[in-house]
């Protein structure tokens, strides 16, 4: 079987440690590189926790390149409440001793989706600052771009405000950009990855694997979980593995099931600012569908899928 | 018994006339008032049905001079949505009764002063009425014990893709409704479509013989053949459910969630943003309809059908 060729956009990341994690151990994928932004921390230690999640991983092979420290035209907002100071929750992971690349993520987006003999798939689980300004300065890169699959968003779902994601809502102006790039779209919103949930049962199977790996899930986990029994209760049985379902879009498409819509993000609202304005309907609506959305996940498997993965390694 | 004191503003309209004849086949209502506001169709129709529908309720109830226009949003309506003249095409007979003198919203207010705090306010249109009876009478949010309102929704609209058509015409007005302190059942889009009704549940109902029966039976064709027209699996008579909920509070099940309207946005004017999943952390300050129980909503309309046998 023929490979993927995918990039990954991070925000290194609780969730986006797990992504990493379940790309590398897929047989599927051919993971070209990945590009930091700042988001859930720091530009500076999102790049870090990705280089020390590859080390950890043996990876230290992929690529890192270091991209926008902030939104386009924004202040950064980053979740340190949700992802720890660190950015990797409970965990600790030992400084890294690689560097990123030289080139930013910009420039090393552009080399990698030129060099690739098949379109590029882009998996960005976090603001979309890099994205767009790739796809505004290089235009030409689109034809080579299979598609970019997010998580981000959410059709009836938000959590930086009732009907705003916080990937989107940190740098609305990027996703909006990027939603209008013309590049057929997957967006993984709340909708879906509030089922991607890991129950506390299943954070002690991570630690039961009895690898670096797993017990790195395990620790990474732990802040995380306590901060979703504050925020939802007994509303949620655990806590989100968001950007885990982006990847899974390529690695078991058949776990998921999606509903094609038209996606804009809104700009101009006052109470909904920063909300993925997702149209399904088939009557009245304005535009064509530009984004296949993944509204369902079969959870079980998913969490078995993410075990198998941390015991790979 | 003590019956219920009520207002009921509206914009008849098809789903309106029939929630009107199911509130005035309700033994337990005081049916106040019925204040006509510009919506589903222009005012000129929507003024002239309320007058001809208290006369088919056999009501002696005031219906006072609504608002013409929204407050702020440009006048606009649901076409043909209701038909020519909104009733689906069917044309009721002239009254020989006036308007009151008052405008809807002294006619509230001075409503809601008479019932000492029990007057309930359902509103099957937009919020214009509500929104100047609250700006011209600022203690007008302590006299009214609650608000059950059809319009908004917590997942896709139908007017753009979050809005609702009654809020999205007069979204400014709703802004200041559920600002205002006063305890509102929000019955929406998804939250109706528990009720919806295929064809043949609608005509076993409305095709009933009864007095009122040519023109429930006119307007159940016309929303089955319009719906289905539109590719639709079956009819949500909104109004209706809404009014079903406030009658039978225990068919509704409702989840208090902080709602506010949207006045800005480009994509989703007119949406109420429902903080579902309560991650605002904002006190709710509206009950907003997840679902209504189906059977007992079908039962009522059936009541009501054998009700106008008789009245």
């Amino acid at each position: 079987m023929e490979k993927i060729p995918v990039i990954l956009d991070v925000d290194t990341g609780v969730d986006d440690a797990i992504a990493i994690l379940h790309a590398l151990a897929s047989e599927k994928l051919d993971v070209l590189g990945i590009t930091t932004v700042g988001g859930n921390q720091t530009l500076e230690k999102t790049t870090r926790n990705t280089l020390a999640v590859l080390e950890l991983l043996g990876r230290t092979d992929i690529p890192v390149a270091a991209g926008a420290a902030g939104p386009l035209v924004r202040p950064l907002h980053t979740a340190a409440s949700v992802h720890g100071e660190s950015g990797l929750g409970a965990a600790t992971l030992p400084p890294p001793t690689k560097q990123p690349e030289a080139s930013d993520a910009v420039t090393c987006l552009r080399r990698w989706i030129e060099s690739s003999l098949k379109p590029v798939t882009i998996v960005a689980v976090a603001p979309l600052t890099n994205i767009a300004i790739l796809l505004k300065a290089y235009p030409h890169l689109k034809a080579n771009i299979e598609r970019i699959v997010i998580m981000g968003g959410g059709a009836f779902r938000g959590n930086a405000s009732p009907v705003a994601e916080f990937n989107i809502w940190v740098d609305p102006e990027a996703a909006y950009m990027v939603f209008q790039a013309g590049v057929p779209m997957v967006m993984c919103g709340l909708d879906v990855t509030m089922q991607a949930i890991a129950t506390q049962q299943d954070i002690d199977a991570f630690a039961g694997l009895g690898n670096a790996a797993g017990t790195f899930c395990a620790d990474a986990f732990g802040h995380y979980y306590n901060f979703y029994k504050q925020q939802y209760g007994d509303a949620v049985d655990g806590c989100a593995v968001h950007d885990a379902v982006a990847v899974m879009v390529l690695t078991h498409p058949e776990l998921m099931k999606t509903s094609p819509a038209y996606v804009e993000v809104d700009l101009s609202g006052e109470q909904t600012f920063g909300c993925t304005a997702t149209d399904f309907r088939t009557r009245g609506r304005l535009h064509p569908f530009n984004t296949e959305v993944v509204m369902e996940l079969d959870r079980e498997k998913f969490i078995q899928l993410l075990l198998a993965s941390a015991a790979q390694f | 018994m003590t019956k219920r004191p009520v207002v009921i503003d509206c914009d008849p309209g098809v789903d309106d006339t029939l929630a009107l004849l199911l509130a005035a086949s309700t033994p337990s209502l005081d049916i106040r008032a019925i204040n006509p506001v510009a919506g589903n169709v222009g005012y000129a129709s929507t003024s002239q049905n309320a007058l001809r529908l208290r006369d088919l309720l056999g009501l002696d109830c005031r219906v006072g001079r609504g608002a013409t226009q929204p407050l702020i949003a440009p006048p606009r309506d649901a076409g043909e949505i209701h038909g020519t003249g909104g009733l689906g095409g069917y044309q009721l007979p002239v009254s020989d009764r006036d308007f009151d003198p008052d405008y809807a919203w002294d006619v509230l207010y001075q409503e809601a002063k008479r019932a000492g705090g029990a007057l309930e306010l359902v509103t099957l249109g937009p919020l214009t009425n509500v929104a100047i009876a609250l700006l011209r009478y600022p203690e007008l949010r302590q006299l009214i014990k609650k608000i059950t309102c059809m319009g908004g929704t917590a997942h896709q609209g139908n007017t753009n893709v979050y809005a609702e058509f009654n809020i999205f015409i007069d979204p400014h007005a709703c802004d200041i409704v559920f600002r205002s302190g006063i305890p509102i059942a929000m019955c929406g889009l998804d939250g109706n479509d528990s009720c919806m009704l295929t064809g043949e549940e609608m005509f076993s109902l409305f095709d009933r013989p009864s007095r009122v029966t040519p023109v429930t039976s006119h307007i159940a064709h016309f929303i089955h053949e319009r719906n289905i027209g539109w590719g639709l699996p079956g009819s949500t008579i909104h109004d209706l459910v809404t009014m079903a909920c406030f009658i039978a509070p225990e068919i509704a099940v409702y989840e208090p969630c902080y709602t506010t309207c949207e006045t800005r946005s480009t994509l989703s004017f007119g949406q109420t943003v429902v903080d579902l999943y309560h991650v605002s952390g904002k006190q709710p300050n509206v009950d907003v309809l997840l679902r209504a129980d189906k059977k007992t909503y079908m039962d009522m309309i059936a009541a009501m059908m054998a009700y106008y046998t008789t009245h």
